[in-house]
């Protein structure tokens, strides 16, 4: 295991091309420490979503790594076999994103989903996959889990289907979560809710997290500490303190303006 | 004065199969006056774009009335509302798909001209030369096509075309949601700057309660095919009377961490849907506040103070938010 000195997620120099254009993400380096909720800020096209996709490797075809490094609990993702990936992913790694109703699959019932994931990567001593998916459905406090576990995604709502993501992505105590948007699809009102279980759930496994966002607030509302990158690279980073109440790069200083404060109350 | 739109009691629903009914708009009454910006807030799903629809008369209303500077727009044949059209025009959320790809920007802005016999053939390509610089754009930019341009810029060709038959309306329906937060502030000061210079009326739909406090001067918040509260854009901001209210403001983050609220009573669950709406106050089964009476009892607008209407039985009064 690891001391808690040790970071558990190390990008180095990451550089990811798509065919002949220039990087997408370029020279990208940075830490995550076991338990901490990182922010990666920045606006569409800026490079953050590539920068998640490349840690899964799960780079869109075309995409591909050209030089640096990714070392999870020191072990080199980069240098991974897919067939090795796949146990990090949904393993030691898991993933939320943005839109809920595009990841379930749409023919299969929702108890049956959250138990594929158990029955891929947890020890079938842990209990029957089903009832893991059950406890799961009921910890991320969706009303009757039995009656939900029946379902099929479409007959739930948009807050609903992104708590069953969530249990998805817990259900093997990750120990880094992904969360690329997790909210930025679903109603305002909703959003707050989601950000909570998160953080609850978070803390209850003692899960790192890499917050993939385009919402200031969200990062100023959840992270400890944030990267704000813009043409690919980090043009910023460090504590949510520091990088948003005395920001020094102009990018980040335009990006704050541009939010300023709607509430006053 | 006599307003330049009146809708009174608006229901737009939409049939489903098995005699299922979406209650998309269900009874709102509504009042633009000439040259006032007016912001429709509410969530996905709220009725807010298909009210505006209904406005423009793009969808049937089902039952109700829609009173376009003292003519009834609800009551006009398709055939003769052209004259009409002119004089209200629409801004759409994605730009690059209210724009056709194979025509160049300035046959796009020379359309409305010819189409309501504004100008033709040298003449309306000059005026929209003139139109797109209007909107910040170079008159050079009329040679080219839709995908060369920024979702920014496009937008701003949307907006060019909507005013190029000097309407008295514009309905902006999420006219910055697809865009980039740098460039949404830009694209609110040019609907504001147009706003003033043309003297016309916005109805500016969105969820982004910042960017309604950008453009407009008194705001409605819908919930669920109702209007639930209204008032002048401060006050509301300052002083929230409908819990749902509330919660949207509250839902908005603060970009600096030291200013960051606790939300104080999160409404639970999610928006029900609009084939079976609640009985009674709509909010009733996700408000923090809700009594029994919330249950049976629908509360109807009330004035509050000047401008300022409220929709619930136990309305919070400023200075005294409830915490629970």
């Amino acid at each position: 295991m690891n001391t808690a000195s040790n970071p558990l997620l190390q990008v180095e120099g990451l550089t990811v091309v798509f065919g002949q254009q220039p990087p997408v993400v370029c020279e990208v380096s940075f830490e995550v420490m076991p338990g901490e909720t990182v922010g990666i800020v920045g606006e569409s096209g800026s490079g953050k979503t590539v920068t998640a996709l490349s840690i899964m490797r799960l780079l869109p075809p075309g995409g591909r790594i050209v030089s640096g490094s990714i070392l999870f609990d020191r072990m080199p993702l980069h240098q991974f076999s897919e067939v090795r990936m796949r146990q990090v992913r949904g393993g030691d790694i898991s993933m939320v994103f943005q839109d809920p109703f595009t990841c379930l699959n749409p023919v299969m019932r929702i108890g049956e989903q959250v138990a594929e994931a158990a029955r891929l990567h947890r020890d079938r001593a842990e209990g029957n996959p089903y009832d893991l998916a059950l406890r799961m459905l009921r910890a991320v406090h969706l009303p009757d889990p039995e009656c939900i576990a029946r379902r099929y995604p479409h007959e739930l709502s948009g807050g609903q289907r992104q708590r069953v993501m969530i249990a998805m992505a817990f259900i093997c105590h990750p120990r880094l979560l992904i969360a690329d948007e997790p909210s930025t699809a679903l109603d305002v009102t909703v959003q707050l809710q989601i950000l909570h279980l998160m953080r609850e759930m978070q803390q209850q496994h003692g899960t790192a997290v890499l917050l993939i966002t385009h919402d200031i607030g969200v990062v100023a509302y959840t992270c400890d500490r944030v990267l704000v990158m813009h043409e690919g690279r980090i043009v910023e980073s460090g504590s949510v303190y520091e990088v948003l109440e005395r920001p020094r790069h102009p990018y980040t200083q335009r990006l704050l303006e541009a939010v300023a404060q709607p509430c006053n109350r | 004065m006599q307003p330049l739109i009146e809708m009174r009691e608006v229901r737009v629903h939409f049939p489903l199969q098995r005699g299922e009914v979406v209650h998309a708009v269900d009874g709102v009454n509504l009042t633009l006056t000439q040259g006032e910006a007016v912001g429709l807030v509410g969530e996905s799903g709220c009725g807010k774009s298909t009210l505006a629809r209904a406005l423009l008369r793009l969808i049937p209303l089902t039952a109700g009335e829609v009173w376009f500077d003292g003519k009834p727009l609800h009551q006009i044949p398709e055939g003769q509302l052209r004259p009409l059209r002119k004089q209200m025009q629409i801004v759409f959320q994605d730009p690059m798909a209210s724009l056709n790809p194979r025509l160049r920007i300035g046959h796009i802005l020379v359309e409305p001209l010819e189409v309501h016999g504004l100008a033709r053939g040298k003449q309306a390509w000059q005026q929209a030369g003139e139109l797109l610089e209007r909107v910040g754009l170079p008159s050079e930019y009329l040679h080219r096509y839709p995908h060369e341009f920024s979702g920014g810029q496009r937008q701003r060709i949307c907006i060019a075309r909507a005013i190029a038959t000097q309407p008295r309306l514009l309905v902006a329906d999420e006219p910055t949601s697809a865009l980039d937060l740098s460039i949404r502030a830009q694209i609110h000061a040019l609907l504001s700057a147009l706003q003033r210079e043309l003297h016309m009326a916005i109805l500016f739909v969105t969820h982004d309660l910042h960017a309604v406090r950008q453009v407009c001067s008194r705001v409605l918040v819908m919930y669920l095919g109702k209007v639930v509260e209204s008032a002048p854009v401060e006050r509301l901001f300052t002083a929230p009377a409908h819990p749902y209210t509330c919660a949207l403001l509250d839902a908005v983050l603060e970009p600096k961490p030291s200013q960051a609220r606790r939300p104080r009573n999160l409404p639970a669950g999610d928006v029900p849907t609009a084939v079976r709406v609640p009985t009674g106050c709509r909010f009733h089964t996700r408000c923090p506040y809700a009594q029994q009476r919330c249950e049976v009892e629908e509360p109807s607008l009330q004035t509050t103070e000047a401008g300022h209407e409220v929709a619930c039985h136990y309305p919070l009064s400023s200075g005294n938010t409830k915490t629970a």
